[in-house]
């Protein structure tokens, strides 16, 4: 009872912080001055009739409260309203750019964990020796590198020594869809490796050095079973909290990694908008980012409480 | 176990992929050689395939390729008939077009009147909203007088007319297709059919379009050597350069000019360098103390040495600017009307000397300091930096304000109007005209009627003589007289110099050296891949 209690809780607190994220992003996007007239008729010289005629189309001649109202209703609906520069429905961009950053994402969130806790177990295993400080200081650089950089690093290197891999092509099949992906994708993993890696190795190493460990060794347990079926095992939970936190951080990621790689997915949709004064995308994008981030979050304190009494008892 | 399992299935898979990409990328190298299809970089996603639309160079890439309007600009910026066959004004203010015949739309149906007076009336009506709703501004009614026969009757007369029906205004659609996709009309799952050389196949949003060959284009002279267009969006400019430069796609719009030195060594690749009928220059805010004086703008003005400027900030591509916001690209098939002001135009030498002069003249001999506002760019910061070290001389303290994109354009078109007056001292900024005319500059910039929302009259520079010269000669049919107008009306924004002209600006594009294209400053509206021929 209480467990429901406490996902009710939770889930109004989200609702909550959804709906104030929204308002401010509305004030926000119209705090810049930009006449969202002059984007949609492209220049601003337009007739008297024309201007008019759109300020009724997109409701610019109500007040600012009522035009929220307005949008938030409709969202409710299932509509986003109509992109300024590309006249579609706001839903209808999203949905066909969704699939290629969702696609993105998961093939990071293939490499990533699977890398950084190959090599953070390595290190930790070879402590001290020039393999963990190799580990150590080449994952150093990966995340001091901002993953566009490393993008436009990629790009250099690809269109200079493999020119044939193209880095434009389009998405015939499956094949394609993952060629256009992979290289996005590590550039946008290497930062989360990193800091995964790190801390795989961090626990990793608690781990060896506790005294159960040691109790292992004495049993004459192999090293192996010591390794995966003893240390891995407690050292994972925190490791896997880290990797979902990271799914928020990839999204900002592909913001840029987008960019840079010419993929057509929500984060490059969200600069396209930025710079076109599109305020219904952008509106609508950072919703989105928003609604997955408050998900997460959502996700990640009720898995806690269902898996720690003690928590939700704390915070109710 | 179970991990260990997992790592070597992870290694199994990634050892696949590289297999695919080695595999892959071969195919691949075969494909960019074939020149059958021409890949455009675009650096943002078309709009809408749709003429009232077709504003920008992104849009107009493709919109140009499938669609054909009643006149075109040649490459001296004359407007000349393209899907008309004769024209005549009845009287000043009554236009008789003739259409060609046997114009097919690429579904095989003729081009008829009424498709003509369909697309020019979807433009005017302001439901449409369209980009270029207020080239129609001057005009009555446009109806159809015969099977292949278009009236247009004007409230007034118009020296623009036939130039404004050469720029996307103009472009035909085919009224059936229109009225058989009204809710997806030009946007990617509606398409677009008109008579042009090539046929719209496939829109996948922010990503790619493909065109294919018009098979039954009406002009049979047109030798169209792609069976396919595909055009790639790459918002990134490093990217879409190096997209260029390896070979991925065959053209681009604007080359980034510090990178120039790049491709010299490149045998592949070659630049293009277009003129354009963009000016850069200052506008000073006429509203505000000092820059009410005209002196003070005098002063300013010849004390910058728009010499320097352009050899060492924009190399190739900055063609010196005299006075005003004019040179040959704007009197296109007019050339000899012109011969004798181009040479002896009014200009503002560099000359320290007479700066002082006119500034001693002022209420600030002594010189005073103001803010320079710009959108921030590697180009414009560079500019600003010479301005101010160059006004030091005067005693001009110049504080350089760098605007971001929003910022930039909460200041454009009378959006940042306090008190009747522009928010800002000088900006260093730049306009393109609309239409290779001298009209594309003057009446938007110095008409006093530009001033205030939705405006481009910066400067909120009034003169009443200007603007009775600027409506005299949109009126004047007759060519001799209207450059005759125009020519006073320049003599007058010389002397008052509101907007201090630094430098025409061409534009460069890159293309695969295989490939021969002329481009001329109207591009926006004439740049037709079916002119591309193979070397």
């Amino acid at each position: 009872m209480a467990l429901r209690k406490f996902f009710i809780k939770r889930l109004f607190q989200s609702i909550i912080v959804f709906l104030a994220c929204s308002a401010i992003i509305f004030t926000l996007v119209r705090l810049s001055g930009v006449n969202p007239i002059t984007s949609i008729l492209g220049g601003g010289k337009e007739t008297p009739e024309a201007i008019a005629a759109v300020r009724i189309k997109y409701h610019f001649d109500q007040p600012l409260l009522v035009q929220y109202f307005f949008w938030i209703g409709n969202i409710f609906k299932g509509n986003f309203g109509e992109s300024y520069k590309f006249l579609q429905p706001v839903t209808t961009l999203i949905m066909e750019r969704l699939k290629v950053t969702t696609g993105l994402i998961l093939i990071s969130l293939m490499i990533t964990p699977l890398t950084a806790i190959a090599g953070g177990m390595l290190s930790a295993v070879k402590k001290n020796t020039w393999l963990d400080r190799f580990i150590s200081i080449s994952s150093l650089v990966m995340l001091s590198i901002p993953s566009f950089l490393t993008g436009i690093l990629m790009i250099f290197i690809i269109s200079t020594f493999t020119p044939g891999i193209s880095f434009v092509g389009s998405f015939q099949n499956l094949g394609e869809f993952f060629l256009r992906l992979i290289f996005p994708a590590i550039a946008l993993s290497l930062s989360n490796i990193a800091i995964v890696l790190r801390i795989t190795r961090n626990k990793m190493i608690e781990q060896l050095n506790s005294n159960y460990v040691l109790n292992a060794t004495a049993k004459g347990l192999s090293f192996r079973r010591i390794i995966f079926g003893h240390a891995f095992k407690n050292a994972l939970s925190p490791i896997l909290t880290i990797v979902g936190i990271q799914i928020g951080a990839m999204l900002s990621g592909t913001v840029l990694v987008e960019n840079v790689f010419a993929l057509p997915g929500v984060g490059s949709l969200l600069v396209d908008s930025i710079k076109a004064s599109d305020y219904p995308v952008v509106q609508g994008l950072a919703l989105l980012f928003i609604f997955v981030f408050v998900s997460i979050n959502l996700i990640i304190d009720i898995s806690y409480g269902i898996i720690d009494p003690r928590i939700r008892v704390n915070k109710s | 176990m179970k991990i260990k399992k997992a790592l070597v299935w992870w290694f199994v898979v990634l050892l696949i992929a590289g297999t695919l990409l080695t595999g892959c990328s071969n195919s691949r190298n075969a494909a960019t050689a074939d020149l059958k299809t021409f890949t455009v970089g675009l650096d943002s996603d078309a709009r809408a395939l749709d003429p009232a639309k077709g504003y920008d160079h992104d849009t107009n890439a493709v919109l140009l390729q499938i669609t054909e309007g009643l006149f075109a600009f040649d490459n001296s910026g004359k407007a000349v008939p393209a899907l008309v066959k004769e024209h005549k004004a009845v009287d000043p203010k009554t236009y008789v077009y003739d259409l060609k015949d046997k114009v097919t739309f690429s579904d095989g149906s003729p081009l008829t009147a009424d498709d003509v007076v369909f697309s020019l009336n979807r433009q005017m009506d302001p439901q449409t909203a369209s980009d270029e709703g207020w080239m129609f501004s001057s005009v009555d009614s446009i109806t159809k007088t015969g099977p292949l026969q278009v009236t247009v009757k004007l409230k007034a007369p118009d020296a623009l007319l036939n130039i404004k029906l050469a720029t996307t205004a103009g472009l035909v659609i085919s009224q059936k297709y229109y009225g058989a996709h009204k809710d997806t009309f030009g946007k990617p799952n509606g398409g677009i059919l008109a008579t042009g050389p090539y046929v719209f196949e496939k829109w996948t949003s922010g990503s790619e379009i493909v065109l294919a060959k018009n098979k039954n284009y009406w002009d049979k002279s047109a030798s169209l050597i792609f069976d396919k267009i595909v055009y790639k969006v790459i918002t990134d400019e490093t990217t879409r350069v190096q997209a260029f430069t390896s070979g991925q796609v065959d053209f681009i719009y604007e080359y980034p000019i510090e990178q120039v030195n790049q491709i010299k060594a490149d045998s592949k690749l070659r630049l293009i360098y277009a003129d354009s009928l963009c000016t850069n220059y200052l506008t000073f805010n006429t509203k505000r103390e000092p820059f009410n004086d005209v002196n003070i703008r005098k002063a300013i003005y010849s004390a910058i040495d728009r010499d320097t400027i352009i050899k060492n900030v924009v190399p190739n591509v900055g063609v010196k600017a005299n006075s005003l916001l004019f040179d040959k690209t704007f009197i296109g098939g007019v050339e000899d009307l012109w011969k004798d002001y181009m040479a002896k135009a009014p200009d503002y030498n560099y000359d320290l000397g007479k700066a002082k002069e006119y500034l001693s003249k002022t209420k600030v001999p002594n010189g005073f300091s103001y803010t320079l506002a710009y959108r921030d760019s590697t180009q414009k910061n560079s500019i600003a930096l010479s301005i101010q070290q160059s006004l030091k001389e005067l005693n001009i303290d110049v504080k350089l304000d760098k605007l971001t994109q929003e910022q930039y354009l909460a200041n454009k078109f009378g959006n940042n109007i306090k008190n009747g007056a522009g928010d800002y001292d000088v900006l260093l900024d730049g306009w393109i005209s609309d239409f290779p005319d001298p009209d594309g500059d003057l009446t938007p910039l110095y008409a006093t009627s530009n001033f205030g929302p939705g405006g481009s009259n910066d400067a909120g520079y009034s003169n009443t003589t200007l603007d009775k010269i600027l409506s005299q000669q949109i009126s004047e049919t007759d060519q001799g007289k209207r450059a005759r107008l125009l020519q006073e009306a320049y003599a007058i924004a010389s002397e008052d110099i509101p907007y201090a002209p630094l430098f025409y600006e061409k534009r460069i594009f890159g293309i695969n050296k295989d490939l021969n294209l002329e481009i001329s400053a109207s591009w926006l509206y004439n740049l037709y891949f079916k002119n591309i021929t193979s070397k």
